[in-house]
């Protein structure tokens, strides 16, 4: 193959990607961190270092799965660099806590904020395997292949996850 | 909690707004011009194009090193280093080139005369040794052999352009050798360069006359065998030609071929 043409291959690829991919990737970032601006950040670091790695010369198989691993990563990066950001360090970044862009309506919606601020008390992971399951409805074998996990381990992960989460609630209706 | 985790299936509204998709759609052209794909090449195309490599600075190298030393070896004299290099190498290479028997009579023609020559200016600077005397004429009888056999090849073809080569080389090797014969006497008791010259110059004289008397004796042989082969008819009707009677004797009409051929002998060397 002419490396013209795979270059063009490779650019146009990515630009699919892009086009398909970037809602899911900017709600799924957007789920965990809240700020729609910060949020945007994440998703164009996201794809640039999906680029960056196809412009090396490697190839990705499975694009989304390729696509929420780097996203996921994101998030963890940024959680740690984040983890003593102040809030004026974070509007800095762009976060406009009184903007309706800020925060978009469905966030504050009383059961939504319920299931959020119990997604809280699990570890990172945990909180995105329920973000796949539930709100992107994807099937089981899907997220176990972005996880690197087998369906029966994912499976069981789900349902303990969900088990964990009802204790939790309902220690929390108790109070 | 089944009921609650399906609530959270309303995030899926969430999406890009037209400004922000815009600016993904940017942001994703301008990294990909500023970062353009890495071409790369597999293992085999690395190895094929490093042995090209090696082979072409190789190549160039022989040729650097070789071009210098055929370059330098074109004006050695017998006894010279590269003496050997310049008549094995440097004039075998040309010969190479050569299809014609034309082209390489010429070409042994002239390997010859730049044999005498060389030993010409030998003698002329006083410094022909018998080593470099012997070097010269082991030369030239190789030299001589391989234009006696071209020869052979080229007066089956082209005779007279055969008995022109020899000629012109006897002219070559005669003016040589008066050249030699004029040049100032050496000081030196001991030298005896222009004697030994004179010698090679004039074996390599006697060398080509021979060969052009072979020449010219199967030349002859030719005229005999197409003699032998006219038909006595031939002759008869040549006789009673009015027409070619001024020119054919009353002799040779009535002579049979075999006594015709008697009258064209050739010339002993």
């Amino acid at each position: 193959m002419n490396p013209d043409d795979s270059s063009k291959d490779k650019e146009q690829h990515f630009f699919d990607m892009v086009e398909k991919h970037q809602d899911a990737i900017f709600r799924f970032i957007y789920f965990r961190v809240t700020s729609r601006a910060v949020a945007l950040d994440i998703t164009q670091d996201t794809f640039t270092k999906v680029w960056l790695y196809l412009a090396s010369g490697k190839t990705i198989e499975h694009d989304e799965a390729f696509l929420y691993r780097t996203a996921r990563n994101a998030v963890i990066d940024y959680f740690k660099k984040s983890k003593s950001a102040s809030l004026d360090s974070l509007m800095e970044a762009g976060f406009d806590p009184g903007s309706d862009k800020a925060v978009d309506e469905v966030f504050r919606g009383d059961d939504i904020q319920t299931v959020r601020s119990l997604l809280e008390t699990l570890d990172e992971e945990s909180q995105q395997i329920i973000y796949m399951r539930y709100t992107e409805e994807k099937p089981i074998e899907e997220i176990a292949n972005l996880f690197g996990k087998s369906v029966n381990a994912m499976t069981v992960r789900i349902h303990r996850i969900v088990k964990k989460l009802r204790t939790r609630f309902d220690e929390k209706e108790q109070q | 909690m089944e009921n609650l985790l399906s609530k959270l299936k309303t995030l899926k509204e969430i999406h890009l707004d037209d400004e922000e998709r815009n600016l993904m759609r940017a942001h994703a052209a301008r990294i990909v011009i500023s970062t353009p794909v890495l071409v790369t090449e597999s293992f085999f195309q690395r190895g094929v194009q490093h042995g090209l490599r090696i082979a072409l600075s190789s190549m160039l190298f022989v040729v650097f090193i070789g071009g210098s030393v055929s370059a330098v070896a074109n004006n050695a004299l017998p006894g010279d280093p590269l003496y050997s290099f310049k008549i094995n190498v440097n004039e075998e290479v040309k010969g190479l080139f050569l299809k014609s028997p034309e082209e390489k009579v010429l070409w042994q023609k002239n390997r010859i005369e730049n044999r005498v020559n060389e030993i010409q200016t030998l003698a002329e600077s006083h410094s022909l040794t018998q080593a470099k005397q012997q070097t010269a004429e082991k030369a030239i009888n190789d030299h001589v052999a391989a234009l006696s056999a071209d020869l052979t090849t080229l007066s089956v073809q082209a005779p007279n352009t055969a008995l022109t080569v020899t000629a012109s080389l006897e002219q070559s090797l005669q003016a040589n050798k008066t050249a030699i014969q004029n040049s100032p006497e050496s000081t030196i008791a001991a030298d005896t360069g222009k004697a030994d010259a004179l010698k090679t110059v004039d074996a390599t004289l006697l060398k080509v006359s021979n060969q052009e008397v072979q020449i010219i004796a199967k030349e002859i042989d030719n005229i005999n065998t197409a003699v032998d082969n006219v038909p006595d008819t031939a002759s008869a009707a040549l006789a009673t030609d009015p027409e070619t009677s001024a020119t054919a004797s009353t002799a040779a009409t009535t002579q049979s071929p075999a006594t015709a051929k008697a009258k064209v002998t050739p010339i002993a060397p």
